[in-house]
């Protein structure tokens, strides 16, 4: 099973990309990431991979990813290029206005696509650097996979990674997307 | 961010790795050390990013002095290293040196000291201590030296994608290529081992993605060695003159020999995986490229026979070519270069770079190594082909990365460009490469050739005697100190004229913040002696040395202004001195919050091309440009970049 987050740099790509590795360890699973530093991370395009399972490499192939996250609108081809048929790619994004390609190969490949305006939540929980956690508590409602840690184990693993001054803010974030995701899901 | 460890519990998923396809054959292949310590109860698991697992190699192996020069990827084996120690409370001595030629001599003296010692650094950095190393092999060691050179395919970070196993050859150094943050951990005992039974400094070369990769890993003891240091003195070797010189290297070609057979018969690290396939395809493949080939191979359910090598230099050549004598075609799959390639001495069922099989530049991506496998087991008729790749054909645009909001860097380049924007432009190694954005770095070399290539390019047109054009260098605080200097002195006492701006924020911002010759303070927070810069630019001869706070962009632009008027008249340098701390670190405490004019603002982009600054965007209609407050960090500087006055005070 693989992850492809996609993000500019200092928008949380890396700690989210730690984040889901160490909750799929936490549940017994073999996970594997890598990410960006060094001058790609002063505001530019960034892209992780995690795979969980039987994995020597981090790196993903394209076409083979089965859920992408995406912290930018602007970053959505980075993510999509990554995902296989029938995958799930998340978007942290109101409305969403992608070119015409783009469009036509998420409709082809039958890729669904879910986007919350997640930094916008966060804010108002008085972290506009959150979108990231809130996106991933959100998205647990609508995956139907089998990558993505369970909501207990991510928790746990933000208590484990967050700075003390955070933890409770992180933890938080990602419950209330989680929260939210579900009152959505009830209301449809 | 700095947490490169995550403690967890992943009993379960080793267990799961052991009943999993390509894993169990490398638990069963690889010794009986690696076995226990994976399978074991007492060992503690954790996730380790690979260059965390080196440093942890690095402890367990007793490692007594670690000195480093910071450069992505390869910055965190030496931050990994000072956090146990300051943790475990270790007795470890840590630098981060001045330079890594500097790095090199301080652990290596450790290590004929009797000591195990290390030091690491970036691809590039290993060019800077090439003198030393060429040198340092010959005269061989007393304590285990261990150099990890980290190696950037891509390039992501650098300027060059040399292979550090190419310049390990040619130094005649032997070289270990680990391919997962396990096995990083476990090269660089191994590493130890190899430099003290034969005496002689061995490289670990991981790659970008090993480094900044994070698996599980398993991991033992701590091993503590404190020996004593003890300099037996012996000037045949230490000293040796030339004479001495040709019997070292006869003893350093002798000892390869011993190495290279021990790297043929004994080395649980070389294994082949799936012997007995009979297929007309063989792999070799090495580090990173090793984890790739396999991960594909075994996503696709088609097995080819593997010969995994670890020891690239010097390569096992028995083992490698008893491999390719039994196909009809081997591929050899490695990065960034050939290294295993060019060692094998018959090639012709060798398919790679040399045949086209391989790309020459770029990273060895999964879909780059796929098409690579595809290929080659449809030109030898494999009976289970790869499919085709479908690759997606969509347009992507990158986002290019920019100076931070806030960061002094920018208004320096505004203030340079603004003053004379017919100048030419060198700049250096650092964050502010990144003024190419602004159009205000026109040269950037290697570390210290913002000031070699303006004093050269001051002589070559000084030569012509007419229209010489300012000539404006930059370069960084840690930058001027690691390779500026001699620069500078040398430009200096042969007569060069040209400005130079050295961009004081008094931190490698870079790769993440750590401390300059001006910080007084080292990586484990001991305070040490610090030096001004000014003062350094004093001792080479320079009298014009004016400091400025570059967010006084008309200040700065007058003084830009006086300096080249000095130059001009006097025929000597002048260096400005542009202090403000890295934004990200200490960010300003005078805040002036702007905002633009709508009827003022005519859309001419002049403040989103030479200001650059991320919180300045086009409105939705992009006629008029607007202030992101949430990225704004109220430095002020836009309002005097604006020609036309609509950037004011909010």
């Amino acid at each position: 099973m693989k992850i492809v987050i996609t993000g500019t740099g200092g928008q949380g790509v890396v700690f989210l990309t730690r984040l889901i590795t160490t909750a799929s360890s936490l549940e017994g699973k073999h996970a594997v990431s890598t990410e960006t530093h060094g001058m790609a991370q002063r505001g530019a395009s960034i892209i992780s991979f995690i795979k969980i399972g039987n994995y020597l490499s981090p790196l993903i192939r394209r076409t083979t990813a089965s859920c992408a996250f995406c912290l930018k609108e602007s970053e959505s081809a980075h993510a999509t290029a990554y995902l296989m048929p029938g995958s799930q790619l998340f978007l942290d994004s109101e409305k969403t206005s992608f070119k015409e390609d783009l469009t036509t190969y998420i409709t082809k490949n039958k890729i669904s696509m879910t986007s919350i305006s997640a930094t916008d939540k966060a804010k108002e929980l008085g972290n506009p650097r959150g979108g990231n956690l809130f996106l991933l508590g959100f998205a647990l409602t609508r995956y139907t996979g089998h990558a993505l840690p369970s909501l207990d184990s991510l928790c746990a693993a933000a208590n484990t990674l967050s700075p003390a001054k955070f933890r409770d803010l992180n933890v938080q974030l990602i419950k209330l997307g989680y929260e939210t995701g579900s009152r959505l899901n009830g209301e449809r | 961010m700095h947490h490169s460890e995550f403690i967890v519990n992943i009993a379960p998923s080793l267990i799961f790795l052991f009943f999993s396809g390509v894993f169990r054959h490398i638990i069963w292949t690889m010794n009986d050390r690696i076995k226990l310590q994976s399978l074991t109860a007492t060992t503690q698991h954790k996730i380790l990013m690979g260059n965390s697992a080196i440093a942890r190699g690095l402890i367990e192996s007793g490692c007594e002095v670690m000195t480093a020069y910071p450069g992505t990827p390869s910055t965190e084996i030496f931050e990994e290293v000072v956090r146990y120690k300051k943790e475990l409370g270790l007795n470890i001595y840590t630098e981060w040196s001045i330079n890594e030629k500097i790095a090199f001599d301080i652990a290596y003296a450790a290590a004929i000291a009797g000591k195990r010692s290390a030091v690491s650094m970036k691809q590039v950095g290993l060019n800077v201590a090439s003198d030393s190393l060429m040198s340092a092999v010959y005269t061989g060691t007393v304590g285990g030296f261990v150099v990890i050179s980290c190696d950037d395919p891509g390039p992501h970070s650098s300027q060059t994608e040399q292979d550090t196993r190419l310049f390990s050859i040619f130094a005649k150094i032997p070289v270990l290529d680990p391919s997962t943050p396990q096995e990083a951990l476990e090269l660089t005992k191994y590493a130890y081992e190899i430099s003290e039974r034969y005496n002689i400094p061995v490289i670990v070369r991981p790659v970008t993605r090993l480094c900044h990769g994070s698996a599980p890993v398993s991991i033992s003891e701590l091993a503590i060695t404190n020996r004593e240091a003890k300099f037996k003195k012996d000037p045949a070797r230490w000293a040796a003159t030339p004479s001495f010189r040709l019997k070292l290297h006869k003893e350093l070609e002798d000892k390869l020999i011993k190495i290279r057979e021990e790297f043929n018969s004994n080395c649980n690290f070389n294994f082949i995986i799936n012997e007995n396939i009979k297929l007309p395809l063989g792999i070799i493949c090495s580090g990173v490229a090793y984890a790739t080939v396999s991960d594909i191979l075994n996503e696709a359910d088609t097995p080819l026979p593997i010969l995994k090598i670890a020891t690239v230099h010097p390569l096992p050549l028995k083992l490698v070519e008893d491999f390719t004598c039994k196909f009809s075609k081997v591929l050899v799959v490695e990065e960034p270069d050939r290294a295993i390639e060019i060692q094998i001495r018959d090639r012709r069922n060798v398919l790679g770079r040399e045949t086209g099989h391989i790309p020459s530049a770029g990273e060895l991506l999964p879909e780059v190594v796929y098409e690579s496998l595809r290929r080659a087991a449809e030109e030898t008729k494999c009976e289970k082909l790869l499919p085709q790749q479908q690759l997606p054909e969509l347009s992507i645009d990158f986002v290019r990365p920019t100076l931070c909001p806030g960061c002094g860097h920018r208004a320096s380049f505004f203030s340079i460009r603004k003053a004379k924007a017919n100048g030419i432009f060198p700049s250096d190694i650092g964050c502010y490469t990144l003024g190419i954005n602004m159009k205000s770095v026109d040269t950037v070399l290697d570390m210290g050739a913002g000031i070699t290539i303006a004093d050269g390019l001051a002589k070559a047109y000084a030569k012509d005697n007419s229209n010489i054009p300012p000539i404006i260098a930059t370069i960084g605080d840690s930058t001027f100190f690691h390779a500026g200097i001699p620069g500078l002195l040398n430009a200096h006492v042969t007569g060069s004229a040209f400005v130079l701006v050295i961009l004081d924020n008094s931190i490698v911002a870079m790769t993440g913040f750590q401390p300059t010759a001006e910080s007084g303070r080292q990586a484990d927070g001991r305070e040490v002696p610090k030096v001004s810069i000014e003062s350094v630019v004093r001792a080479c001869g320079i009298e014009f040395v004016e400091e400025i706070d570059p967010y006084k962009i008309n200040d700065f632009v007058e003084l830009v202004k006086k300096a080249h008027n000095h130059v001009k008249l006097n025929s000597k340098i002048a260096v400005i001195v542009a202090r403000r701390p890295c934004a990200l670190l200490e960010p300003s405490t005078e805040r002036l919050r702007v905002k633009v004019i709508g009827e003022k603002c005519n859309g001419c982009e002049y403040c989103l091309k030479y200001c650059e600054c991320p919180a300045l965007k086009f409105n939705s209609s992009g006629d008029k440009v607007f202030v992101e407050d949430s990225l704004c960090t109220e430095c002020g500087v836009c309002i005097d970049c604006c020609p036309l006055e609509a950037i004011v005070e909010a």
